[in-house]
């Protein structure tokens, strides 16, 4: 039997398993921490921060999908701080990447007050032609957040295919194939598990890519 | 950002995984397909057939109107079936009315003629369970032949017998969710990626936890890249192999001394019957070193719970029912039975033929196995259905087209399969099918079967129609109309239904309670009545997610796996058999074995893959050899080279892999062009009447472009 701890998150006492997460934890209380790269499916990598809680005792904010509970923990998912945090992550991204796939951000820049134009105009984008390379599906890396779901998904998490990994460095990464071959040269076998859990639709069936380009052209 | 007019939950129509998606519609196209996260089996996993294969319901070759034979004029007698080159140059178009009433005519006079066995029935693995429960029920019911078989036959058969004579239960034992949490486990004769590419996935997350994968499997198809141990048998020799594994299991005292004495029968003599094949035997016959056969016989015998998984490779054998057996041996020796995690594992190809094989689309037994032979089963259906039934079994899929060759069937009634694609030795199926006096096709496609027909009924697809499929692991599921059927194309269950009532009036059969069924709930509801294993079982409590049969009443959550309590036979029985090499082996004319199977992008005879973007990625039939091989032939990868086998001749591309053993060729059976097929021979395994698709001698040899030209017109 799993052994049941306690602790408070945003001062209400919460009981949880001792291996839980921090999102688990709250999730379980009816708390709502926003996530991006978290999918339940997958392993979260903890790279795109939105989940970031803050722990009082310790010094730099948590992330709460793959952070575990501990006994008498106090966590706040609210605090300045966090918000701060969120706003920020959430005005870089909208700064360099095309969200409008992507009404689940879109939602949370309102919520947490974001307001990327304070960083001024004429920044650099990170901007790809959409690669359409196979019958199957198309990838629009101008919509790509690297939230790395796509690269588990394919990996160990799903597939198994490993045919997805990423190029680049800084701010010139960019999730990618093996030397950027096209996708029939890789070891994809076209499951769509990348596409199933994109949540910004930079993975898209291709039917889907097709039928958005002829609409917007009528 | 594209809005969707409705998403519909249902049912993955290909493999027998039975994954749960979502279709996204928009202007009545399926643009999307999802799967949910939280819903099992699948847990939002697809494979590319599921989540891009599905276009084919939109495709412009769907029938839409019932189509009559142009040489037909009612009233006067007409010519035997025969395969038109188009459907455009050899049909007209027909009402409803005029079809239906064509057709009943036909069927009523050749069985007042002949009788009901003058009539044979191919029901479907791809239907539903309610459209094959009706199916069986027209044939024995109104027309009164147990003629009643579908492609079952052609790829469990041989798992059906070998496990019905030894424990007397043919369903696969263990379930999916069980895979991720395997501690050993053994995959024989079945390309999991290609076939069941989602079950390989969870299979796979069981490796990557430390699971114990052993593969037997003569080609190195992706699960022996996987494995812990490979072994590379012959082809043909998965008896010896097996046989030895069971031997080294009793000689070593490893096996489980409580489940053999208190679960089996005829142990002391299996024992002593198996002392003489040694695992060094079996290294002479199978090629795999003795000391492999030895460490996986520990392995698996040792595990505290380990599965088997199997596919065509075991089954698909003229000794197809002596491959399941020995499998059940071990098993029992082991004592893996009625544990999570353990059990006997047929993995089952169509969507449905786990259900369609449940609601007695088998010539020998009623919905729920019940054999037409018991009298009491016998006594029990004809109180259900109101009227006389006939106790012969009916004859199986090849011998119904042997029958027609030889006239004793005159007339067949074909719904949703593709024999002339998917029956061995296909020139002589050409020939039986052009000797039936009538022959009605019943399909969304023109399929090479659809054209020999008389008269073709254009039927909605899984897409256009309610009902459930059962999946590999007894899982009853629920597919949903999401889109109107094309055309005049109405679903299976309204044409059998009028058909019956025009049958009826005809015959001057009455049966209860008559062919004016709601829809497939109220032929559900009947499914429970017929066979209390899926009593328990209603639209209501499935519509969210499936539940596994048996289950006997509405407060029974299912069953995960079989055996707890026992199996049904009783005790199980050790199977007593003898090494028999495959009927055909490679000799001087024809040197090599030809092994047919499916591959990732294609499904089956390719009546639907082909017709989707699936054939964008695999698009030409291509034959893979071995490069010591190729090298001896003379051919590269991207030569074209023509397989000849005594039976017939295809051309094919080549790629040069070691995923084939030296000496054996592999040819996908999706590509009518190159019909592996027509290669095929049609000798069958004597107790499971499968025929043995795995090997066969052909003689390869370099082509030129004009024979690729040749075979394509």
């Amino acid at each position: 039997m799993n052994p049941t701890i306690s602790l408070t998150i945003d001062g209400q006492p919460v009981e949880a398993p001792a291996d839980a997460t921090v999102l688990e934890a709250a999730k379980a209380v009816g708390i709502t921490i926003p996530t991006l790269c978290h999918h339940p499916n997958l392993t979260p990598p903890a790279v795109c921060r939105l989940c970031v809680v803050e722990w009082e005792g310790r010094r730099t904010l948590q992330p709460a999908c793959a952070t575990q509970v501990a006994a008498d923990a106090v966590i706040h998912t609210r605090s300045e701080r966090v918000d701060l945090a969120r706003r920020t992550i959430l005005e870089m991204l909208a700064t360099t990447v095309d969200l409008s796939d992507a009404p689940e951000l879109r939602a949370m820049m309102a919520d947490y007050d974001a307001h990327p134009e304070r960083f001024g105009e004429d920044l650099t984008r990170r901007e790809h032609d959409p690669i359409i390379d196979n019958s199957f599906f198309v990838r629009d890396y101008d919509k790509c957040v690297l939230c790395w779901r796509c690269v588990e998904a394919c990996g160990t998490d799903m597939e198994h295919a490993f045919a997805l990994g990423f190029s680049g460095r800084g701010f010139e990464t960019s999730i990618a194939t093996f030397f950027e071959n096209p996708m029939p040269e890789t070891t994809c076998v076209f499951c769509g598990n990348c596409v199933g859990v994109c949540p910004t639709g930079a993975l898209k069936d291709r039917r889907v890519f097709e039928l958005e380009m002829a609409l917007a052209t009528s | 950002m594209l809005t969707f007019d409705r998403i519909v939950p249902t049912t993955c129509p290909f493999c027998g995984v039975g994954c749960q998606i979502n279709l996204h519609i928009k202007e009545n196209r399926i643009v999307q397909v999802s799967a949910d996260f939280d819903k099992r089996p699948n847990y939002g996993e697809l494979c590319v057939k599921g989540r891009f294969g599905t276009d084919f319901v939109h495709h412009p070759t769907r029938l839409t109107k019932p189509l009559i034979r142009k040489d037909i004029v009612l009233g006067q007698p007409f010519g035997k079936a025969r395969q038109a080159a188009s459907v455009a140059e050899a049909y007209r178009e027909a009402t409803w009315e005029e079809a239906l009433t064509l057709v009943a005519d036909q069927f009523a006079r050749i069985a007042q003629e002949s009788g009901g066995d003058a009539i044979g029935a191919f029901a479907s693995a791809k239907l539903t369970n309610e459209d094959n429960y009706l199916f069986q029920k027209l044939a024995r019911a109104v027309l009164k032949t147990n003629n009643v078989d579908h492609c079952a036959r052609l790829c469990h058969a041989g798992s059906v017998v070998g496990l019905m004579r030894t424990i007397g239960s043919a369903a696969m034992s263990n379930s999916i969710t069980e895979m991720e949490h395997l501690h050993t486990f053994l995959v024989t004769g079945s390309n999991t990626t290609y076939a069941h590419p989602v079950i390989a996935l969870k299979m796979l997350k069981a490796v990557d936890k430390g699971a114990r994968l052993i593969v037997v499997d003569p080609r190195r198809i992706e699960m022996a890249d996987h494995a812990t141990l490979w072994l590379q048998q012959r082809p043909g020799t998965d008896v010896a192999v097996f046989q030895a594994m069971a031997h080294v299991i009793v000689d070593e005292g490893l096996y489980d001394k409580d489940y053999v004495a208190s679960q089996t029968e005829g142990f002391e003599e299996y024992a002593t019957h198996i002392q003489r094949f040694t695992p060094e035997w079996a290294e002479d016959v199978s090629g795999v070193p003795a000391w492999k056969i030895r460490e996986a016989a520990r392995m698996y015998a040792t595990a505290p719970s380990a599965a088997i998984y199997w596919g065509m490779g075991i089954s698909q054998s003229t000794h197809g029912s002596d491959n399941a057996s020995a499998l059940v041996n071990l098993a029992m020796l082991a004592g893996h039975l009625g544990k999570y995690g353990g059990g006997l594992n047929p993995l089952r190809g169509q969507n449905n033929v786990q259900g369609c094989s449940d609601m007695g689309g088998l010539p020998n037994v009623y919905p729920g196995y019940q054999p037409v032979s018991d009298p009491a089963a016998k006594a029990k259906f004809e109180k259900l259905w109101g009227t006389e039934l006939h106790d012969k079994p009916g004859l199986t899929v090849v011998e119904m087209a042997h029958a027609a060759g030889e006239g004793r069937i005159r007339a067949m009634y074909i719904m949703g399969e593709n024999p002339a694609t998917s029956d061995p030795n296909l020139h002589a199926v050409y020939e039986h099918f052009s000797n039936l006096d009538f022959m009605v096709v019943q399909d969304i496609f023109p399929t090479e079967t659809a054209r020999f027909a008389h008269v073709i009924l254009p039927a909605a697809s899984w897409a256009e129609k309610d009902g459930t499929f059962t999946n590999t692991e007894r899982r009853v599921q629920r597919i949903r109309a999401a889109l109107p059927a094309p055309g005049e194309a109405r679903p299976d269950l309204e044409i059998l239904q009028d058909l019956a009532r025009r049958l009826e009036a005809r015959l001057g059969v009455h049966t209860t309670p008559g062919w004016n069924y709601a829809g497939p709930e109220e032929v559900w509801h009947e499914v429970g009545q017929a066979a209390s294993e899926f009593a328990g079982i209603t639209y209501e409590r499935i519509e969210h997610e499936g539940i596994q049969y048996p289950c006997y009443t509405e407060d029974d959550p299912g069953t995960m796996y079989l055996f707890e309590d026992g199996v049904p036979r009783g005790k199980g029985k050790f199977w007593l058999m003898d090494f028999r090499p495959p009927v055909e082996l490679p000799d001087e004319d024809y040197p090599f074995n030809l092994s047919t199977g499916r591959l990732l992008y294609h499904w089956h005879g390719g009546a639907l893959t082909r017709r989707s973007r699936l054939n964008d990625a695999a698009p030409e039939p291509v034959v893979e050899i071995h490069p010591l091989d190729a090298k001896k032939l003379g051919l590269v990868s991207g030569d074209l080279a023509r397989i000849r086998s005594r039976r017939g001749e295809v051309v094919a591309r080549v790629r040069v892999t070691d995923r084939s053993p030296i000496g054996t060729v592999f040819l996908p059976m999706h590509y009518a062009e190159a019909a592996a097929n027509l290669l095929t021979l049609d000798a069958l395994d004597p107790a499971a009447k499968i025929p043995d698709y795995k090997n066969t001698a052909v003689a390869v040899e370099k082509a030129e472009a004009a024979d690729w030209q040749l075979v394509l017109a």
